[in-house]
């Protein structure tokens, strides 16, 4: 998983399609050099949680969770309430970027503690520049804890 | 002097007390038992009359009504067998009982044909089932459009997404007609990923609890003008005014949303497009009106025009998914009002509802 690089963008999706299309997205604004790409719940619980992950927690930690909400085998509502949960995790932005714009999921993301909360749209061009945005805003403006 | 027959005969008559020899105990039995009854029989109307004004949805709440003037009439006998302990009315008092009589034989008579249908109504436990059956299939639905809503996006995501891909990466090297082709693919999953909103807003609208305000139609249509305006070809457009009414104000901003920008769409092409959006009274109701001079539609095709997906127009002709009056026929029936149309093929169209207060 992690080579030692550090992680701006962890992105968690199982989609295949949609990690091409984000990492082209963010490609664009030159975004793309240090995303971390997991691709289901379980995966990203391994990512924070495992024995290594506290050894490296240093190198691991990303700057921004970009998070789906539909994941196989963990939910990305319950991957964010691990995150949110944790005293080492708990400060770690978490964006999710989801199809979903059904209003229970809205709730219980931001409940959970949920930093941001974006629909995916069907128009590339929208995405791209919804991604984008997300991207430019969480690595490069946001200051995160030392 | 000249007494009255009934108080004539009043002095022959002995007051009640003195069948009781006006022993205190046996006297103050019956004028104990019967200030009681009395007391009971006139709180019960009380309750049920309370009751039946609070449940307006009562079946055969006239029925309660009986009960009330039955129980009433009984409540006053008693009463009247306390006068006459003393007073010896016999006659008011028997006229009393005649009173209660004919309301006893009404509510008895009333009754008969009434207990067959009392006992087909549902029982709570009934109700209560069916209620739950409803819920499980509320959920049900619930999965389903988070199913549609999540699931059929992804795929057109991909679609739309590839071939700008294509068109970034290989547009150069792409012939012309290449090129038109990417873009009717493109055309195609934006209009399907309209589609899947516009029907997701109208299954979500089912589960949204209506919360009714105080509705200000002038400033709800002139906001709703406002924002159709911008980057539009100028409309001549007339509001109000409006009487108060009361609704959901972001629900009836949909439907005049879906109305005004109908009619800005079916008549933009009118060298002199005009809408008109105000309201009528008519039969003790408000109606309000939303009307254009566009293209208008046949009469004959005018039940259609409120199905979901139904359009009388080609899309290459009026943009649109054929779910905007779909939906505001859904939030005008959920208002408990009604909806309904006039036109005329290149004559204009007249899009009227109401909203009972």
């Amino acid at each position: 998983m992690s080579d030692g690089q550090p992680v701006d963008i962890l992105l968690v999706e199982d989609n295949a399609n949609d990690v091409e299309l984000t990492l082209r997205a963010l490609r664009k604004h030159n975004l793309a050099e240090k995303v971390e790409v997991l691709r289901d719940g379980a995966e990203a619980i391994e990512y924070f949680f495992n024995p290594e992950a506290v050894a490296e927690w240093e190198t691991r930690r990303p700057r921004v969770v970009l998070l789906d909400l539909k994941l196989p085998k963990v939910d990305g509502l319950e991957v964010l309430r691990r995150l949110k949960a944790d005293e080492r995790t708990r400060s770690l932005p978490v964006v999710l970027i989801t199809s979903s714009r059904e209003l229970p999921d809205v709730a219980a993301a931001y409940r959970l503690g949920a930093n941001s909360y974006i629909v995916k749209p069907v128009d590339f061009e929208a995405f791209a520049q919804a991604v984008s945005k997300v991207g430019l805003y969480w690595v490069l403006l946001n200051e995160t804890l030392p | 002097m000249h007494l009255h027959p009934l108080l004539a005969q009043a002095e022959s008559f002995l007051p009640h007390g003195y069948c009781y020899l006006w022993r205190p105990g046996v006297l103050g039995l019956h004028l104990v038992s019967d200030s009681i009854i009395t007391l009971s029989y006139y709180s019960i109307p009380v309750g049920l009359v309370w009751f039946v004004q609070r449940r307006h949805d009562l079946p055969f709440n006239w029925m309660f009504w009986l009960f009330a003037i039955f129980i009433a009439g009984c409540g006053t006998t008693h009463l009247m067998e306390i006068w006459t302990l003393w007073h010896p009315d016999y006659w008011l008092a028997g006229a009393t009982k005649a009173v209660t009589a004919l309301a006893s034989i009404g509510t008895a008579v009333a009754l008969v044909p009434l207990l067959p249908k009392a006992a087909r109504l549902p029982s709570p436990t009934q109700l209560a089932d069916s209620n739950r059956e409803l819920t499980r299939a509320n959920r049900e639905l619930e999965t389903f459009s988070y199913s549609v809503s999540h699931d059929l996006r992804a795929p057109l995501r991909a679609i739309d997404g590839f071939a700008r891909l294509l068109e970034e990466d290989h547009g150069a090297t792409l012939a012309p007609e290449a090129a038109r082709l990417l873009a009717v693919i493109r055309g195609n999953a934006a209009h399907m990923g309209k589609l899947i909103d516009d029907l997701l807003a109208f299954s979500r609208l089912e589960r949204k609890e209506l919360e009714r305000t105080t509705l200000d139609f002038t400033e709800l249509a002139q906001g709703v003008v406002n924002e159709l305006q911008r980057g539009h070809q100028p409309v001549a457009v007339a509001i109000g005014p409006f009487p108060a009414a009361r609704g959901d104000r972001a629900l009836i901003r949909q439907v005049l949303m879906n109305l005004i920008g109908n009619a800005f769409k079916f008549s933009e092409r009118r060298p002199d497009p005009q809408v008109e959006i105000g309201s009528q009274h008519a039969d003790g109701e408000t109606i309000y009106f939303v009307k254009d001079n566009g293209a208008g539609f046949d009469m004959q095709y005018a039940d259609k025009l409120f199905g979901v997906f139904q359009r009388l127009h080609r899309v290459e002709e009026f943009e649109g998914t054929g779910v905007g009056l779909a939906l505001a026929k859904r939030i005008i029936q959920r208002h408990g009002g009604r909806i309904w149309c006039e036109g005329r093929v290149n004559g204009g169209a007249t899009f009227y509802f109401t909203i009972p207060n």
